[in-house]
């Protein structure tokens, strides 16, 4: 199948995959060592599961070959089986797949690779071109890349499957726990935002969790990923009874959570671990025939190392100190493999504030490709932040590029037309961002000549489909020592942010060779701000600028000052979101330094003030306002049994029926609930109240308001009954009716206040209340 | 016995969650928005797929044989009706009484909007099968309370036509298990 095909068919319709192949085959009670071996051994038995997924709905079913690579087949003894295993695999699929799909499955090689392994980038590509090679030739319709936890073993894995066929479907998962991090520490945030970049075609998670854990996982990725989406969860978690394998989620439990994938833009739905077909026949029930929803997705840039994402804005600092074409010493350890003072150094610009770390290898011509590939291997695994990569050798660089697991910034390219698609077939192919230089051979001293190449630049970018905003300019600054005008460097900094495009400086290059540099340095830095420069690359050790970057900032209201969250907000969304626990705690902490009466009357009442305008403004529903008043009543409730019978006191005292005839409690009770929870008193009589019944608990006791509900347009009378009872027994109360047949026109009639939903209800009351007090 | 019985897989009876959310005021546009709330609501959907008890008691009649009263207008040119009476069953009607008692709203809203939601599922699936059974030509479904059909018809069916001693019905027509419903369809014979 061809890309363009694949990719029509996900925007026309959700499609489902299938459930797990291994939990399965124990299930049925196979005992093999390794489950692809049964489709040499027992091909019947694949046959049949994949019957199931089929008869279940599915419509990409995958081959039995997750472990089916050189590397997991040589550790059980099978490495003479690698083509015959996969071979058989595809053709047993396709054999049932009729009208589905059939997509290769690979899984990780089950090793670590470099740095916390022994496996290397080439070996790791090399393990997986051959097992994508011949599920290709076999005649699968695409690949699915699956449960990678190590996002550089996942890079190798695609670059491997493009390097044979351009044109291949790619699904590309990766595994996450529930912190949204993989067990080496990358987010989806950054999975996201390195995959955008990539040449596969749907990227997603799966394994791991199970729907209601993966849930804020995968919200969060769809929210950074720009490609169609795919999610697999398990089926809970697995539990063994009587030594058989189970997992926890039965079928329905599992398939709720899939409307709320599909809503959050999934395009392709199946199970990992514990999936049976009853799983899947029960989503594809619950899902049926679905467009994919459209997304909005953040399109802001971030560079990222593997577990550090850094927003380029508002403004980008890249620490400058691994610069070895000035520092001798520095070349000498690279060349040496001796990385602990670069390491050192990357620690010490992460410590000061710096977002990038720029390095910058020294003279290259001296430099191996294993000197480069230590040197990113070791920045990977001992430095935090994201790279600046300032290798001018092609070759290298693209060295660097395949050892460096996440978005880097590629630093640089010169603006003439070959170094530019050079590197931009770098960017195109590993992903990241890209400095270019506003200079072609050599650099121009007029204005209008730099700003000539810019131009020519962002046309020939814009031929290879790329984002400008990946694209940062340099718009070069020249030291001023030897003559140069830096006002031209500002006004193409000028030029650059008019146009919305990115722009960079290396800023020490202005007072190369001069005396007190700090202070002049800052000065333009403060002034290329004001004329909207990005990015620049300087000596982060050096306050004066890091201040002037930090005060410009502030100036431009591109930065708040840091503000410590209020314990109100805080509180509002314990209480929004049900945290009975966390409440009680805050009441406990609180009172500490604050009587109870005080707590209710000015911290509560007022948090649920808060809640109840977002509720108006539209801003949350009726279940959050329910849940809401939910939790702070049991607050309410538990502080005032630490208030003497006599001092507590209430807004006002209501009482609360249903009249005769009708058993409809919930409105009912929802008003009661929020009535509590904003501070009065509530008797709520019940429902199928008759008049008499009603009538003496209002002589009892004696409240200041009656709310009546009549849910049925045959019981509505009833509430007229009510009133007219009332009247003859001279009780002037105020009554306030409400329920789904009761409208404004009726109440007037009876005589009665109208509410049309329980906030309405708050708020005639309190205004009642108000009016009788005043 | 004055009817027939169908006793639906429960599958039948699981509402699309899209309207479920809509049922609890979450408009569509929001319905993914708040997670938290989501796993709340979808906990209690869960837990309500376990307290069903969905049954249909249904009959054909000549409209000739029946009462002016209980005759929609809209059936003015059919000659015969199916009536049929679904419910979720008395389990699911304790378990929201039980919510409402032990005061916890929230789940009790939830709950009952799901209620609501499965017996539309409910009557939607046993529409498409009796039409699909009968080969013949049907109208749109109708419910006592809506046109020139009073609620309070809801009693003469349950007690008279079908004579079926496991309801309760209310003078106002209400029903009891609550979530009942009583629906016509008329056939174009």
């Amino acid at each position: 199948m061809k890309r363009e095909e694949f990719l029509s068919l996900i925007k026309e319709k959700v499609l489902f995959l299938d459930g797990a192949y291994g939990t399965e085959f124990i299930r049925m009670g196979c005992n093999e060592k390794l489950f692809e071996i049964l489709n040499i051994v027992e091909p019947f038995k694949v046959e049949e599961l994949h019957n199931r997924y089929i008869k279940a709905g599915a419509d990409i079913l995958l081959t039995n070959t997750f472990s089916a690579n050189r590397f997991k087949l040589e550790s059980f003894g099978y490495a003479n089986q690698l083509e015959n295993i996969n071979y058989s695999a595809v053709k047993i699929a396709r054999k049932v797949a009729s009208k589905s799909l059939v997509f290769g499955d690979i899984g990780p090689t089950g090793t670590q690779i470099k740095p916390y392994g022994d496996l290397s980038f080439f070996e790791s590509y090399q393990i997986f071109k051959q097992q994508a090679k011949i599920l290709i030739d076999s005649g699968v319709d695409g690949i699915i890349l699956e449960t990678f936890s190590d996002i550089k073993e996942l890079k190798s894995a695609i670059f491997a499957i493009r390097d044979i066929d351009e044109d291949i479907p790619i699904i590309a998962q990766m595994t996450f726990l529930k912190d949204g991090r993989t067990i080496n520490g990358t987010s989806v945030e950054i999975f996201a935002t390195v995959i955008n970049d990539l040449d596969i075609d749907v990227a997603g998670i799966n394994c791991s969790l199970n729907p209601q854990e993966i849930l804020p996982v995968f919200n969060q990725f769809a929210s950074y990923c720009n490609k169609p989406l795919s999610i697999e969860p398990n089926a809970g978690k697995p539990i063994f009874i009587d030594d058989k394998l189970i997992y926890d989620m039965d079928p329905v439990e599992f398939a709720i959570y899939f409307k709320n994938f599909v809503d959050l833009g999934a395009n392709i739905v199946g199970g990992c671990c514990g999936t049976t077909a009853e799983h899947i026949k029960t989503i594809v029930k619950l899902i049926g025939k679905k467009r994919p929803k459209q997304r909005e997705f953040n399109n802001k840039q971030y560079l990222s190392s593997r577990i550090e994402l850094k927003n380029i804005e508002p403004f980008l600092i890249i620490g400058e100190r691994i610069n070895a074409s000035s520092k001798k010493w520095l070349q000498r350890k690279i060349e040496q493999n001796d990385y602990e003072k670069i390491i050192e150094l990357a620690r010490n610009q992460t410590d000061e504030g710096a977002l990038c770390i720029d390095v910058n290898p020294g003279i290259e011509k001296f430099l191996t490709e294993e000197n480069i590939k230590n040197l990113i291997i070791n920045l990977d695994k001992y430095c935090s932040l994201p790279l600046s990569l300032d290798i001018q050798d092609l070759n290298l660089l693209e060295f660097a590029l395949k050892e460096y697991p996440a978005r880097a910034l590629i630093n640089s390219s010169k603006a003439d037309e070959k170094s530019l698609i050079d590197h931009l077939n770098l960017i195109k192919k590993y992903g990241g961002m890209l400095v270019v230089l506003v200079m072609k051979d050599e650099v121009e001293d007029s204005y209008l000549k730099r700003i000539k190449t810019i131009k020519e630049a962002t046309q020939i970018i814009s031929r290879f489909n790329i984002d400008s905003n990946r694209i940062f300019f340099d718009p070069l600054v020249l030291p001023i020592a030897i003559g140069n005008d830096y006002k031209i460097t500002l006004k193409i900094i000028e030029f650059i942010s008019k146009k919305n495009m990115k722009s960079i400086i290396g800023l020490s290059n202005l007072t190369f060779g001069m005396p007190e540099r700090e202070k002049i340095n800052s000065a333009f830095l403060s002034l290329a701000m004001e004329k909207g420069l990005s990015a620049a690359i300087l000596d982060s050790s050096n306050e004066m600028t890091m201040n002037i970057i930090e005060a410009n900032l502030i100036l431009s209201k591109k930065e708040s000052v840091r503000t410590i969250k209020k314990d109100n907000d805080q509180l509002i969304q314990i209480i929004l979101n049900g945290e009975k626990d966390l409440l009680i705690d805050f009441v406990n902490q609180k009172l500490k330094e604050e009587a109870p009466m005080k707590i209710s009357n000015d911290i509560l009442s007022k948090a649920m003030i808060k809640i109840g305008d977002l509720y108006s403004e539209g801003k949350i529903f009726l279940p959050h306002l329910i849940l809401a008043s939910e939790t702070v009543q049991m607050a309410f409730d538990y502080l005032n049994s630490l208030i003497e019978q006599e001092k507590k006191s209430f807004k006002g005292k209501i009482l609360l029926a249903t009249v005769a005839g009708d058993i409809h409690d919930i409105g009912k009770k929802i008003v009661a609930t929020i009535l509590k929870s904003y501070g009065f008193e509530v008797i709520d009589i019940g429902k199928n109240v008759d008049g008499k019944t009603i009538l003496n608990k209002v002589k009892t006791e004696n409240p200041d308001i009656l709310g009546l509900s009549a849910m049925m347009t045959t019981t509505l009378n009833e509430i007229n009954e009510v009133v007219n009872l009332l009247k003859e027994n001279n009780l002037n109360i105020p009554v306030i009716a409400g329920g789904a047949s009761m409208n404004e026109k009726i109440a007037s009639k009876y005589g009665v206040f109208y509410a049309k939903d329980p906030f309405d209800a708050l708020g005639i009351i309190e205004k009642i209340i108000n009016k009788n007090k005043s | 016995m004055k009817y027939k019985i169908y006793i639906p897989p429960k599958i039948y009876c699981f509402p699309e969650i899209k309207l479920f959310y809509s049922r609890c005021l979450i408009p569509f546009s929001s319905q993914s928005k708040d997670l938290n709330l989501i796993k709340k609501m979808n906990e209690i959907y869960y837990r309500s797929t376990f307290m069903l008890e969905p049954k249909i008691y249904y009959n054909s009649f000549y409209l000739d044989q029946l009462t002016e009263e209980i005759i929609p207008i809209q059936f003015k040119d059919i000659k015969k009706m199916t009536i049929f009476i679904s419910t979720l069953g008395k389990i699911f009607d304790d378990f929201l009484q039980n919510l409402l008692n032990e005061n916890r709203i929230f789940e009790a809203v939830v709950a009952d909007a799901w209620g609501s939601e499965s017996i539309e599922a409910l009557n939607w699936h046993f529409d498409k099968y009796l039409k699909a059974k009968s080969l013949m030509r049907g109208t749109r479904r109708f419910s006592p309370g809506y046109g020139n059909v009073d609620i309070t018809v809801n009693k003469f069916i349950v007690q008279n036509l079908f004579d079926i001693g496991e309801f309760s019905v209310f003078e106002s027509g209400e029903i009891y298990p609550k979530k009942t419903t009583i629906c016509f369809v008329g056939w174009y014979i």
